[in-house]
């Protein structure tokens, strides 16, 4: 109620005043594609009044009521210059790529500068990068891009998981197109499930988070998918090792409605599939997902969207054993399979709604699901010579999975160029599948067809949210606000407000202090196995047992522009869990009796720690630096004996190095170092023995650890290096790019256990998942433009002879 | 060909560089003295002492074994009296000559030059009697005999913790061995995951008074028999119900949960152990029990 009475009080001064000003609305977008640009600055240099487009590429901007000439920008696009006399309310504009790199350092000035936005620990990606800097097997992989930031962590080799400043993988809100998405591994992790090549934004938050997010405790990583080019056709692709992509999209109507469809299917199962199958088996692995955004402009004031993804992995196998036959020619037949897949469907219908030049609606209707299943069967059959068939099978699974309907409503209203307002609300109903084993058994003896475990939870997650991006003056910049959220559950109803502050102080010019304090909530918890890195995620609700994760941040920063080509930022944070959850000692992610409730235990964490950025954007040679030092720990009542421990992830020293360079129009070349502390593993290392008298147990040894996640694993080190082709062709652009991974062939562990040496000792064994892998990828991309040209060129040359 | 020797070389580097030997680099490498001693009530009061050993070491048992040069100080802090042992009846076993009472707290220290001076203290615990214990034998739907048993007893008022065992004795071939039972009793619950029917199987059982305090319990368990032994031999079936102290129940149920979880997919266990800069156990435990 006083956040509304606030958002009244802006409203009514806004208007007051509103005799002597204008606004002018619109929206900026890629003149080549039609793509809305998010975060494109429109200023006018008459009353040196700006304003930045939001999510949707809209701005609305309140000037003097005087003639207005404007300047346009967006880093890495030619700054427009646009005159707009008094009178006019709407106007859209389009900005062109620069072709020329040394152009952007004059042409964008002004534009999208870290160093003036409220944000604080807020991260917009290049992902224009992405194709030049190594990657594992040529895979663009936007994910393994963010695991190079500093304060991002990547949970070890096989994981595209990421760890934000201490915070758990299930504790990021990782949103495609505004939908969460629950599971973001493809290949056991080695992949995310993000095509790149359907991306068009990606911002990380891992402090300062403003109000409109919310449901995760750690950080937000919002992807936005491309929208369809509504101008022309574009066709481009890639192939590497593991898998083919493809994007295509164009316009449906010119200017009016566009498409943008891609897919990527991993192969190597297409050939080796066909040996298995000629001798009666069947079995591989594969993994594919597509990605498919309409958008319609109804009129001006209307804009539609629908956007779906849908994407799974899945190993399985089926082998039918050789028939036996007994003396008296009984037949005795017999098989076995196996399956385990997991993926993530969503589907979006956004509608965005231009109320007024002034206020901004979104509303967005979304399904989301993530399913997890494993399935092991068998089958024997007896077959007596008078034909008398005898059938037996047993299949046994286990099965989790949420799903999700969300509806919300997001508005942005610009009363005046100092207040730039957000509000809204949503509701989100979510089942949960919380591990369930099915067992079917049928043979002579028994008929069984039972599932056991944690029964459906149901839930609704009702969310409002205010917040302002308010000018306090020249120098300050303030974003406040307030989320706050109801969980209701069928045992137990949650309430929690969640104040949101940050703040920029410019210092001078190029130079800015940062501060942020935030709370977060999330009422989902993630149960997964602390040993290694499966997709067996299981989703949980917050109930009257397990509460909801409440986790409060401050962090402050300093960030400085230099020579208008660097960034430098350093900056500190601290972060307070409350009530994360853990399995307890001996417990593991599959059991069939147990509610998962009896298996886990809350407790708390604390992180803190600093870090620093040093990034160049322009020019020849970019890149980045980033090093984090931290602190990580967890204390639960029932584990380690009450006492505290490092979480598995806490790393004191994270040293990311990323540079490209162009060397000529040719060729570009990239390459990534990094270095992480060891994870934290649990390893004792004295044994003794049980006490004689306590029947079955006696006679073992235990083992005895000092205290949980007691020991480091070496530590993680790798360089990769890529040098990337560029070919004009006849029928559009290529690019042959040429990575390696690991170039010094570091054996980085994955995981540690105590073995055998080669000489029959016990040892402490390391075990190593990625070598020198060497790697080609293709890239094409057609220009039909050029094709066309080309087409009656030739076409003029015929007739000339 | 130098297309195939380059594959050659690819699947080579990922093949040999999967699993490597490292060297541990851990701190707490230096063995501790192990104290192990659950007291039997009216038994000879005695405790095995031993070292732990480094977890990569390949020793022998009887290495381990602390037979002499150890001194090991027993109080009784009821009546202040103290035996002192230097040398060990048997390998690693120190016998004290008196046997355990009921309700009297204990002190123990053991000091030898090579490790650090160990300690711990415990009451013994009384012994909580079964009132009886009612059997039968059905048929299950595979055919094979069963066997039912309802055992009952009075629980005291205050935190109790109990250890259950069924034993066999085959007089015929004198031969003996613990049985596997299975109950649905909740308070089995932490020794087992339960089976389709909601049944927990145990070879032994732990559990504590939470949810029968002060009450009289009666729990039925349910165990296989071979049906050529229970006909022919006349087998003799031992119903053991030990009401054990905190310490030796909290022992118990961490060593059998670290022993049944030793795997990659499951979270690290912790052993309790009550001795101060030493591993083990020094508790008590008092049985009655039932033979049918």
């Amino acid at each position: 109620m006083k956040y509304l009475l606030i958002f009244l009080l802006i409203f009514t001064a806004t208007n007051s005043f509103s005799q002597d000003k204008r606004t002018i609305s619109g929206y900026i977008s890629d003149e080549n594609t039609g793509e809305k640009l998010i975060g494109a600055i429109i200023y006018d240099t008459v009353s040196k009044k700006g304003a930045a487009t939001n999510e949707y590429g809209f701005f609305s901007l309140t000037i003097p009521a005087k003639d207005a000439y404007l300047r346009v920008s967006y880093f890495g696009m030619k700054t427009k210059y646009t005159f707009c006399a008094l009178g006019r309310k709407e106007i859209n504009i389009s900005l062109s790529n620069i072709t020329d790199i040394e152009e952007v350092t004059v042409s964008s000035e002004g534009a999208n500068r870290n160093v003036e936005s409220s944000g604080s620990g807020t991260i917009e990606l290049q992902l224009d990068k992405l194709g030049k800097i190594p990657m594992i097997l040529g895979e663009k992989d936007v994910l393994r891009m963010i695991q190079l930031l500093p304060g991002v962590k990547s949970g070890g080799e096989a994981s595209s998981g990421i760890y934000v400043r201490g915070g758990g993988p299930d504790q990021n809100l990782i949103l495609l197109d505004g939908v969460p998405v629950y599971n973001t591994q493809h290949l056991f992790g080695f992949f995310s499930i993000f095509n790149s090549d359907a991306l068009s934004n990606v911002t990380l938050i891992k402090g300062g988070f403003p109000a409109r997010y919310g449901g995760r405790a750690s950080s937000v990583l919002d992807m936005r998918m491309k929208e369809g080019n509504l101008k022309n056709y574009n066709v481009e692709g890639s192939t590497s090792w593991i898998s083919t992509r493809i994007l295509v999209e164009g316009p449906i109507k010119k200017d009016k409605t566009s498409f943008a469809f891609s897919a990527r299917r991993s192969y190597l199962d297409v050939f080796y599939r066909p040996f298995l199958l000629a001798q009666g088996n069947d079995g591989g692995f594969y993994f594919h997902d597509t990605n498919l955004k309409i958008q319609h402009k109804i009129n001006e004031k209307h804009h539609l969207f629908v956007s779906g993804y849908f994407g799974m992995d899945k190993l399985f196998f089926k082998l039918k054993f050789p028939d036996f036959y007994d003396d008296d020619g009984t037949k005795y037949s017999s098989g076995a399979g196996s399956h385990l897949k997991w993926g993530n469907s969503l589907a979006v219908v956004r509608w965005n709604y231009k109320i007024r030049p002034k206020l901004f609606l979104n509303t967005t209707a979304t399904y989301s699901k993530y399913n997890f299943d494993i399935n092991i069967n068998q089958f024997y059959n007896v077959t007596e010579t008078n034909g008398t068939e005898t059938k037996s099978s047993l299949e046994v699974g286990y099965f989790s999975g949420i799903q999700d309907w969300n509806i919300k409503s997001d508005f942005t209203y610009f009363p005046n160029p100092n207040h730039h307002i957000k509000f809204g609300v949503s509701e989100t109903y979510h089942t949960f599948s919380p591990g369930i084993t099915y067992i079917t058994l049928d043979d002579n003896s028994m008929d069984l067809d039972t599932t056991l475990g944690s029964d459906k939870a149901y839930s609704h997650e009702i969310s409002m949210y205010f917040e302002d991006d308010f000018k306090a003056s020249n120098r300050l910049k303030i974003n406040y606000g307030v989320h706050n959220t109801f969980f209701l559950t069928s045992t137990k109803s949650y309430a929690a407000l969640q104040p949101r502050f940050s703040a920029n102080y410019m210092l001078n010019e190029n130079a800015s202090l940062k501060l942020g304090a935030t709370r977060m909530a999330q009422f989902l918890h993630l149960l997964s196995n602390s040993g290694i890195g499966l997709p067996t995620d299981l989703w949980v609700p917050a109930t009257a047992l397990i509460k909801p994760v409440i986790a409060n941040q401050v962090n402050i920063g300093y960030h400085q522009e230099i020579l208008k080509q660097y960034n430098f930022s350093i900056e500190g944070y601290y972060k307070k869990l409350n009530n994360i959850i853990q399995y307890k000692e001996g417990s593991d992610f599959i059991s069939i009796d147990n509610d998962w409730q009896e298996r886990v235990t809350s407790g708390q964490g604390w992180s803190y720690g600093g870090e620093l950025f040093i990034e160049k954007r322009k020019g020849k040679f970019t890149g980045w630096l980033g090093y984090t030092l931290s602190w990580s720990q967890r204390q639960f009542d029932s584990l380690n004996f009450g006492k505290k421990f490092y979480y598995r992830y806490d790393r004191r020293h994270d040293i990311s190095f990323v540079m490209t360079y162009d060397i000529n129009e040719k060729w570009d070349i990239g390459l990534v170092f990094v270095y992480g502390t060891g994870n934290a593993v649990t390893i004792g290392s004295q044994n003794y023995s049980v006490a004689p008298n306590i029947g079955m147990y006696s006679g073992n040894f235990v083992n005895n650890f000092e205290q949980l996640n007691n020991y480091r694993m070496p530590a993680y080190h790798r360089l990769d290096f890529a040098a990337n082709h560029k070919k004009d062709k006849k029928w559009g652009h290529s690019v042959v790019s040429f990575s390696i991974y690991n170039v010094y062939n570091r054996q980085n562990p994955f995981m540690i256990y105590t073995g055998t040496s080669s000489f029959g000792k016990p040892a402490l064994m390391q075990a190593s998942l990625f070598p020198f892998l060497p790697s080609v990828t293709w890239k094409f991309k057609f220009d039909f433009e050029k094709i066309k040209k080309n087409k009656a060129e030739k076409n003029i040359q015929n007739e000339e002879k | 060909m130098k297309k195939n020797n380059f594959i050659y070389l690819l699947i080579s580097i990922v093949l040999f560089s999967c699993t490597k030997e490292i060297r541990y680099k851990g701190e707490d490498k230096d063995p501790v003295l192990v104290l192990n001693g659950i007291q039997d009530n009216d038994s000879i009061f005695k405790i095995y002492l031993e070292r732990s050993f480094f977890f990569l070491s390949s020793e022998e048992t009887n290495e381990k074994y602390i037979k002499s040069g150890a001194t090991v100080v027993l109080t009784n802090l009821s009546s202040g009296e103290t035996t002192t042992l230097t040398q060990s009846t048997i390998d690693n076993l120190y016998e004290f000559p008196f046997t355990v009472p009921e309700n009297t707290s204990y002190k123990i220290e053991v000091s030898h030059p090579d490790y650090k001076k160990i300690s711990a203290s415990m009451t013994t615990v009384a012994k909580i009697n079964l009132i009886s214990v009612d059997t039968s034998s059905y048929i299950t739907t595979d055919g094979s005999l069963n066997k039912k048993a309802k055992i009952k007893w009075q629980d005291p008022v205050g935190e109790n913790y109990y250890f259950l065992k069924i034993g066999y004795y085959d007089p015929q071939y004198d031969y003996s061995y613990n049985v596997w039972f299975s109950s649905t009793d909740a308070i089995f619950s932490n020794n087992s995951d339960a089976g389709l029917e909601g049944e927990y199987e145990m070879e032994e059982g732990v559990f504590t008074d939470q949810l029968f305090e002060g009450k009289e319990k009666e729990i039925e368990v349910d165990f296989y028999t071979y049906v050529a032994d229970s006909v022919q031999n006349n087998p003799i079936y031992t119903y053991e119900l030990s009401s054990v102290s905190k310490e030796t129940y909290m022992y118990i149920e961490s060593v059998k949960k670290k022993i049944n979880s030793s795997t990659f997919l499951t979270e690290p266990v912790k052993v309790f152990s009550n001795i101060e800069n030493g591993f083990g156990i020094f508790g008590s435990r008092s049985t009655s029990r039932i033979t049918k």
